[in-house]
């Protein structure tokens, strides 16, 4: 401090001024220029401070006071006039002198400020230059130690520290080592003044006892912290420390001041650039990010959202979509969950984050209420965790899933619906089925409409809600559509979006009608034909009312999808029945209508078609009367289907005719046998045939690889018949007969290998089974009646084969 | 065939003659299966049933073709109740029936 050396010497001179002019005074008989001192405290103040000041003007004083000696005028009037004069000249060099001390602090400060701007103003500065002539700038002119900690990405730093002084090493050595503390610590930056630092002070600062220790070598006497401010917020600390002197509130307020410039001078040195250009550099990657991204804060509201949000949201811009409230953008849609609940906005995962919670990925289905559109959404959340540990920010990733949802959907829909319309034939009550699958995931009502007469007539309709299906039914009822009856014509559909007032009231003339329409809340409409090969064969109508959704493209080639698939598996189960009732039309024609009346016999047969309607089996039975006796008799042909049908057909008749006309078992036996034989492909076929006498006093059994009658005799059953070759296998073939004397009260029993096949739980129902479920039968409907029964019985799961049981009993 | 106990066709050489054991029920549901097995067999096959538990008119039927395909078809027709089918069908004196297959 120059000051100091000035002063000291100013006050040498003054006082020097004050002895050489009272030597004079006194020396100078003649004139009293006692007076003439009061320049001492003068040449003093003009260096020197007040105090120093001071003290020479005492001495003027007392040596003024003194002067009455040599001047011989004490007690004078000149003298008091003189001596008032020094006095008065002292009280005003003193006054002088801490004017102008006081004018050189603050000529010292403004420098120093200046000297922080003209830092502040080199933007082309790097930070550590920054920090140095800082340093240079306050040590040791304001302070004698200077430490510069800044906050940087959520770290204190300590980014300077410029000491003065012998120690001027040591001290910075163990100022830059010492921890700057946590920004908790430094923030809130409250400007700090120690005037004076004591033991005390120490010990409440001090980390430990070393720490205690290094705190003491510094010397410190009076310290002051202010926050480095820059653009309205703290950017970190300076802290200064005197060793020599006392800071004061003003030097406080004056290092506050100091803060904001040397803060700005650090700021424009890009001690944040570094920073703000990787966020400046997020931001951007974020805002073209294809993904909808939004940040909320703890209150739920906006801070951040990218074009993608906003335009996924349908907003202009994110600007202005941030600047829309919550609640008003969730208004803006119906929004669902998966399962098609509502979904209030507290369901957000960023709702949830900033609960605390960790909620998985959310699927949202959103319709937007203007439009109709419905858009699908992946909404996941993660939190950016706050320095305190909770959640502050949430970020949300939304992801337009649309497409992906919809082709799921429609895929799954679609394979739904194939498996509802596989899992039954009987066609209306698949198209029900049918109707209430695209009810609510495709429409809001879905009808089917198929033709009757000569009108389209609805045969399945369905409603998401429930109280609107009659007055949907009523109003396609009432109200045919001549868009359906195109569709239907030209085989091409038909899609009708955003059907308001005015369009109704375009379209409708009927004031009745339109009543109707507005209270079914129609919106959209779709209508596809239900295709089977080329043609149309009817129409699905597909519904937009309650949940406004508008159909896209996706959406009608979903329905149009459903129209082929139902188109088919309609005609499918048009042939079906139409099969089935050929089915049931050629069985008949297999068996006899009904068994003849035979004098002295008693008839009685079982027929057990094997599971499904439509395949016609190959069991065959009959009894005719032959010129010679009657015949009766039970086949089979090997398979099922419509060429067992087809032989059955051949077998039975071919027996029948040549058995009426011939009347004799064994010709008919070789008949049928040539012209099976005489087809190009295997066609065995086994008979039973039994030849009864006119009297019915006896039988002749054959068998022709069938399975040899039973004989029922008091009660008991035993084969009878002799084993033949099979027909259709060989040409030479030729048969036995067994003649059987008939009793009253005796039974033959003539059956398919259907009743000895059939399957139970216990193996096979066999031979030994059907001889004991015949134990104390009598008649031929005893018969066949216990049979049934220990079928029924003994029988588990489908029946894999017709069963044919044919019995005659002589009465 | 419900219950279709479990089914199995084996094929073996036994030099020029080739074996075709099924072993289980022969009926509409399984017969394919032994079908597949005698068309590739060649000249020479053995129809081996002493594993099969019960034979249907589609088993026979197979038995039939095979016999009028194949030059030299034999069957081993094993069980009591299979050997009876045949016979009821006429089978029993028109196919070569043999005790056991060849070297077995």
């Amino acid at each position: 401090m120059s000051g100091r050396v000035g002063g000291a010497a100013a006050t040498v001179a003054g006082l020097a001024v004050i002895f050489a002019l009272s030597y004079l005074d006194a020396a100078w008989d003649s004139q009293n220029i006692m007076a003439t001192i009061v320049m001492a405290p003068f040449v003093t103040a003009m260096r020197a401070s007040a105090r120093q000041t001071a003290a020479v003007a005492l001495f003027a004083v007392v040596a003024g006071v003194l002067s009455g000696g040599y001047n011989a005028n004490y007690g004078t009037s000149d003298y008091f006039v003189r001596l008032v004069v020094v006095i008065a000249g002292a009280a005003f060099a003193v006054a002088a002198a801490h004017s102008r001390r006081r004018l050189a602090a603050d000529q010292a400060r403004f420098e120093l400020l200046r000297g922080a701007a003209q830092i502040a103003d080199r933007r082309d500065a790097a930070v550590p230059e920054v920090v140095d002539r800082v340093g240079e700038l306050l040590v040791p002119a304001f302070a004698d130690v200077c430490v510069i900690d800044v906050l940087r990405g959520g770290k204190v730093e300590r980014l300077g520290v410029v000491a003065s002084g012998p120690r001027r090493e040591q001290i910075e050595h163990g100022l830059r080592a010492r921890s700057p503390g946590t920004e908790a610590e430094v923030l809130p930056a409250v400007p700090l003044l120690a005037e004076r630092v004591d033991e005390s002070h120490l010990r409440a600062n001090a980390r430990d006892d070393a720490d205690i220790e290094f705190l003491r070598s510094l010397g410190e006497r009076s310290h002051i912290r202010v926050p480095l401010r820059s653009r309205g917020r703290a950017i970190g600390i300076l802290s200064l420390l005197a060793t020599t002197r006392s800071y004061r509130p003003e030097d406080l307020q004056f290092a506050q001041l100091l803060g904001g410039r040397v803060g700005l001078a650090l700021d424009n040195a890009g001690l944040f650039a570094e920073l703000e250009s990787l966020q400046a550099r997020l931001t951007t990657a974020l805002d073209t990010l294809a993904e909808a991204v939004t940040i909320q804060d703890e209150r739920g509201r906006l801070v951040y959202a990218n074009d993608a949000a906003a335009q996924t949201f349908g907003f202009e811009s994110a600007e202005a979509f941030l600047a829309t409230p919550p609640q008003e953008i969730a208004d803006r849609f119906a929004s669902f969950h998966e399962d098609g609940t509502p979904l209030a906005l507290e369901d957000l995962p960023g709702r949830a984050v900033l609960r605390d919670e960790h909620p998985p990925p959310l699927l949202v289905r959103a319709v937007d209420r203007r439009t109709g559109e419905e858009r699908w959404r992946m909404v996941k959340a993660t939190a950016v965790p706050s320095r305190a540990g909770g959640p502050r920010l949430a970020v949300n990733v939304i992801d337009d899933v649309t497409d992906v949802k919809r082709a799921e959907l429609a895929q799954r829909f679609l394979a739904e619906a194939t498996a509802v319309l596989a899992s039954s034939l009987d066609y209306e009550q698949t198209l029900a089925k049918v109707a209430e699958l695209a009810v609510p995931r495709l429409a809001d009502w879905c009808s089917v409409s198929l033709p009757r007469g000569d009108r389209l007539r609805a045969v399945a309709l369905a409603h998401s809600d429930p109280e609107k299906v009659a007055l949907a039914r009523g109003y396609q009822e009432r109200y045919p559509s001549p868009a359906a009856e195109q569709v239907l014509r030209e085989n091409a559909p038909r899609l009708v979006n955003d059907i308001d007032e005015e369009a109704i009231a375009a379209a409708i003339d009927d004031p009745e009608r339109r009543e109707q329409i507005r209270s079914l809340g129609l919106r959209s409409v779709m209508l596809v034909p239900m295709v089977s090969g080329p043609r149309a064969i009817g129409v699905i109508t597909l519904v937009s009312a309650e949940s406004g959704r508008r159909f896209g493209q996706a959406d009608l080639e979903s329905a149009q999808e459903l129209g082929r698939r139902a188109g088919t598996a309609v005609e499918n189960a048009r042939l079906y029945e139409e099969r089935s009732h050929i089915a049931a039309t050629l069985q008949r024609s297999l068996l006899p209508d009904e068994l003849p009346q035979i004098p002295g016999l008693e008839l009685a047969s079982l027929y057990r078609p094997a599971g499904e309607q439509n395949l016609v089996g190959g069991d065959f039975y009959d009894a005719f009367e032959t010129p010679t006796g009657w015949m009766l008799l039970v086949g089979d042909v090997t398979g099922r289907g419509a060429e067992a049908a087809a032989l059955t057909g051949q077998a039975r008749h071919t027996l029948r005719t040549a058995g009426m006309l011939l009347g004799d078992p064994d010709a008919a036996l070789r008949q049928l046998n040539q012209a099976l034989a005489q087809r190009a492909e295997l066609t065995p076929c086994t008979v039973a045939l039994v030849h009864v006498a006119p009297d019915a006093r006896s039988a002749a059994v054959r068998c022709a690889g069938h399975p040899q009658p039973l004989l029922v005799r008091d009660g008991e059953a035993r084969p009878v018949g002799h084993f033949g070759p099979m027909l259709g296998a060989w040409r030479d073939s030729a048969w036995r007969a067994e003649e059987v004397a008939l009793r009253a009260g005796d039974a033959l029993v003539l059956y398919t290998d259907g009743v000895t096949d059939t399957v139970g739980h216990d193996g096979r129902f066999g031979d030994e089974r059907l001889l004991r479920s015949l134990h104390g039968v009598s008649g031929a409907s005893e018969a066949v009646a216990a049979i049934d029964r220990a079928l029924t019985a003994f029988q588990r799961g489908p029946q894999a084969d017709d069963t044919a049981v044919l019995a005659l009993s002589v009465t | 065939m419900d219950p279709a106990p479990e089914f199995s066709v084996t094929r073996r050489r036994v030099g020029a003659t080739v074996v075709v054991a099924p072993a289980g029920e022969i009926d509409l549901a399984t017969v394919d299966a032994v079908k597949r097995e005698i068309e590739g067999a060649g000249e020479h096959v053995v129809l081996d049933l002493r594993e099969v538990t019960f034979i249907d008119s589609a088993g026979l039927r197979l038995v039939l073709e095979c016999s009028r395909a194949v030059p030299d078809f034999a069957v081993v027709p094993g069980p009591r109740e299979v050997r009876r089918v045949f016979d009821l069908v006429g089978l029993g004196e028109r196919v070569p029936m043999l005790d056991a297959p060849p070297d077995g």
